[in-house]
């Protein structure tokens, strides 16, 4: 297996969909293989920053209340009725 | 995961707003609005934007909650019409002309190794995103994305959307969204990577 597929193969490998001879591979090829490795490794960091970036920036606008916006949406529930 | 006390929350609210309690739409929306717009804002790249697809969601909600069934949880729920709403936003306005993927791609050379070779990021995601400077710094990256991308990135690693229903909300194949997603990923690393990479630091 060569870098080139290894990276193309890196998400099924993680999630496991991978027939076990190619997982197999890859494993042998992520052995002998820093990059690849650093590849992976930098690949599952960049999931988690995401996510743990956009948590927290939701954290910090569950606090916000703004009010003409609430407003806004409960007059909207007269027109919702009228359907 | 539904805890007894939600449920019995959400349960009386619900019966209340089907009885049309105006007391408990005043409950609805400010239990929920601070999350819908948060949710909105990272689909979307204008506020304006956004708070107009969180009326049009609860809109829906208005709408919907007489046949809400209560086999999820309300805000479950209530998070997928927002969802889509912000999607729907962005088609209508095909916001940007898609950029390509290609370049934020890494590259090979013939013989199938890396053309630039990767280097180990220095970096511990939940130490590092305890800094403000570091989830701004992702928000950007995952804004730089192309559309197509972004949404997909959004949808599965952050919105809890499972790949069939990714496919769904945007109308694409399952198969065309996991590729896009492992693109969108890729890319999104790319992107970082020069900030996160042991040689810079």
């Amino acid at each position: 297996m060569t870098c080139k597929e290894l990276v193309a193969f890196l998400n099924d490998y993680r999630e496991q969909r991978l027939p076990a001879d190619v997982a197999a591979d890859l494993e042998k090829h992520l052995d002998l293989c820093p990059p690849c490795r650093a590849y992976l490794r930098s690949y599952e960091e960049t999931i988690k920053l995401g996510r743990d970036a956009i948590a927290t920036a939701d954290d910090e606008a569950c606090r916000e209340m703004p009010e003409h916006l609430v407003e806004a949406i409960l007059r909207l529930r007269g027109s919702a009725r009228e359907d | 995961m539904q805890t007894s006390a939600e449920a019995t929350h959400d349960g009386v609210l619900v019966d209340r707003l089907k009885a049309g309690d105006a007391d408990a739409y005043e409950t609805l929306v400010r239990d929920h609005i601070g999350r819908m717009l948060a949710v909105a804002r990272r689909y979307l790249r204008s506020d304006e934007d956004a708070q107009d697809v969180v009326q049009e969601a609860f809109l829906a909600v208005f709408r919907g909650i007489d046949g809400f069934a209560g086999h999820a949880r309300l805000s479950t729920w209530m998070h997928r019409i927002v969802v889509n709403a912000a999607l729907m936003r962005i088609r209508k306005r095909s916001y940007t002309a898609e950029k390509p993927i290609d370049d934020l791609l890494p590259t090979f050379l013939d013989d199938g190794h890396h053309a630039i070779e990767p280097q180990a990021w220095n970096v511990d995601a939940a130490q590092a995103i305890e800094s403000a400077e570091t989830r701004e710094l992702v928000r950007d990256a995952i804004d730089q994305l192309p559309d197509g991308h972004r949404t997909v990135l959004l949808l599965r690693d952050i919105d809890g959307f499972d790949t069939g229903e990714t496919a769904a909300a945007l109308g694409i194949s399952e198969n065309a969204a996991k590729i896009r997603l492992h693109r969108a990923r890729q890319a999104l690393r790319q992107i970082l990577d020069p900030h996160f990479s042991e040689e810079q630091s």
